[in-house]
């Protein structure tokens, strides 16, 4: 019955967060049915040479609208006025020559009808503007047209006007693809114009292109693996910026090691060193862009030509310096580690030896002025490995 | 009156807290239950999504036949049982990613579960106890609606798992009462939609509950 209890108690803590709710995915659509449909524009009148993208609404039941217009099929009664000609945007409706016509919107089964007047407004002015007016190289800036027409209209013309881009001191290109109209990239750092031309009448706006920024990082060498009796691991990182270009970032980026158990790094230099087995996860950052790898410090064992030394209390047979070997259990590679280690000795006997704990003399051994027997300690990565000491006269 | 008053209130504490002075019932027993239950984290999910199912606070009730294993029992003291309940909730709302509309139906599950309860027992009147229970559950939809349309239907027979806490207090040597609270939940059900597509859905359920049993 302990077993039921833990079973029990278990259960509960591992369901006390069960499903817990996330937001809602789905629409009623499909329950409950739409009745009717309307068709939405920003306005019903355009001038000739522009155009609108419509929306269709579907009314479900009363209780709710959708958005229905990619289910819709559009047509207008008099193509010659208007039309849907932008094959890549089949709600777009263009006016081609003044006049009046009908729009309808039919949905399963269910239609919807729009006036729209096609004006003789002629535009008088045009303004450019955009969101964003400088932009890393590589990025992009969405820009504006608005006509001015001459019935005191003001339309969105950023569909209809042609763009180009003028390089100055610095470059840029703009998009005339329907689906990015208007839509300009940076190319190389400084300023470049940016012009649209509707009918006859055309305007200007600067892009400032700024430095390429840092968009992603990569760690190498990745998940590696490396012996604890290393001195350093050497690790690089390489930014991918705005730009497409790449540059190695490794000092100029911070470093860190989520256990410095198992390794330290320099913040700076992304010189890593191995301080024990396990695995560590080498973190990287610059600004809110980051990178990380694992690194693997293989297990390993340690061993000594002299475990047990004898000396003696006079000089010159008064000191002894010992020796950690660390052997690699996945390479098999046995190495000198008797400096990465930290050394110690028995506080009780240090009449009887000490040993030191400083590069370059780290092992060495010197006997008090008692005889007797003691312990020394050399921790290597975590792992001790113990001496026996006997001091005679 | 004011020595009545504390005569009373010291009676009470006595019975509550006192000392079992009857052996505690080993063997077989009967006994039934009643209280409330609410259904949570009731998320639905169809070829189109999820949305979520809200529903009332409902009277959940059942019955139960056992054996308690008293002191001496190589697995220690407890009980195990088979057990019928049957919940019902109506459906109050259904949120939607667009918002929550008025929901209406039925949220009906009767399951049968074998329960395994440890029990730690001593010398008082009160016993608190754990336990888990596995078996089966049939859940029923009925009338599913959004705003009046429908939404789905059907009935689905699924595995069903539970798991309870609470105390039991010893009224005498073969009759306990015992107010609990249970976890219950099983694997999505399986509905069928008014357009044809199947539903499922989470189904877990929170209860508390008061009961008596009855030993022979």
């Amino acid at each position: 019955m302990k077993f039921i209890a833990l079973i029990s108690l278990l259960f509960i803590l591992l369901l006390s967060g069960c499903g817990k709710g996330s937001d809602p995915t789905r629409s009623p659509d499909g329950f409950v049915p739409v009745t009717s449909i309307r068709i939405v524009a920003v306005s019903s009148k355009i001038a000739a040479k522009t155009s609108t993208r419509l929306t269709v609404l579907g009314n479900h039941s009363g209780i709710y609208e959708s958005d229905l217009t990619s289910q819709a099929v559009l047509v207008s009664d008099t193509t010659t006025v208007a039309d849907f000609v932008t094959v890549s945007q089949p709600d777009r409706i263009s006016g081609i020559l003044p006049g009046n016509v009908v729009i309808t919107a039919t949905v399963a089964g269910l239609t919807a009808t729009l006036p729209l007047t096609v004006s003789t407004a002629k535009i008088s002015t045009l303004t450019v503007s955009t969101l964003t007016p400088s932009v890393a190289s590589g990025l992009t800036s969405q820009f504006k047209a608005q006509g001015n027409f001459d019935d005191s209209t003001v339309q969105d013309v950023t569909f209809d006007a042609t763009w180009t881009a003028t390089a100055g001191t610095g470059n840029a290109s703009i998009s005339n693809d329907p689906a990015s109209r208007g839509l300009a990239k940076g190319l190389a750092v400084g300023t470049a114009t940016i012009t649209a031309a509707f009918d006859t009448v055309s305007n200007s706006a600067q892009l400032t292109v700024l430095d390429p920024i840092l968009q992603s990082m990569a760690v190498a060498p990745a998940g590696s693996s490396v012996d604890f009796f290393l001195a350093t691991v050497p690790f690089t990182a390489t930014g991918t910026f705005s730009d497409g270009s790449t540059k190695d970032i490794t000092t100029s980026v911070i470093w860190s090691s989520s256990q410095t158990t198992v390794a330290t790094i320099v913040v700076n230099t992304g010189v890593a060193t191995p301080t024990g087995a396990g695995t560590t996860t080498i973190n990287v950052v610059s600004g809110n862009i980051s990178g990380k790898t694992d690194l693997t410090v293989n297990t390993f064992s340690l061993s000594s030509p002299t475990p047990s030394v004898t000396i003696k209390t006079t000089s010159p047979d008064n000191t002894i310096k010992l020796k950690v070997d660390a052997k690699s259990s996945v390479t098999g590679i046995q190495q000198d580690v008797t400096d990465k280690c930290t050394w110690s000795h028995d506080p009780t006997n240090t009449l009887i030896a000490t040993v030191s704990d400083i590069i370059p003399n780290k092992g060495l051994v010197i006997a008090g002025t008692l005889t007797g027997s003691t312990t020394v300690t050399a921790t290597c990565g975590g792992v001790p490995l113990v001496f026996t000491i006997t001091v005679t006269l | 009156m004011k020595k009545t008053l504390v005569l009373n209130l010291t009676c009470l504490v006595l019975v509550l807290f006192g000392t079992a002075a009857f052996a505690e019932h080993t063997g077989p027993y009967v006994g039934g239950y009643a209280g409330g239950n609410l259904l949570t984290f009731t998320k639905a999910y169809d070829n189109l999504g999820n949305f979520n199912i809200e529903s009332d606070p409902a009277l959940q009730y059942g019955g139960i036949i056992g054996w308690d294993l008293g002191p001496g029992s190589p697995v220690g003291q407890g009980r195990l049982e088979l057990e019928y309940s049957h919940r019902g909730n109506k459906v109050n709302k259904v949120k939607f990613s667009n918002g929550g509309f008025a929901g209406e139906g039925d949220l009906t599950a009767d399951s049968l579960l074998l329960n395994a309860y440890a029990l730690s027992r001593d010398r008082s009147l009160w016993s608190p106890y754990v336990g888990v229970g596995l078996g089966a559950a049939r859940i029923q939809a009925s009338g599913l609606k959004v705003n009046g349309f429908p939404i789905a239907e059907g009935t689905s027979t699924v595995f069903a798992y539970q798991v309870g806490l609470g105390v039991d207090f010893a009224v005498s040597e073969n009759v306990a009462l015992d107010i609990g609270y249970r976890f219950f939940g099983t694997v999505r059900p399986t509905f069928t939609e008014s357009n044809g597509q199947s539903l499922k859905m989470d189904y877990f359920s929170n209860s508390v509950l008061l009961g008596v049993r009855i030993g022979f």
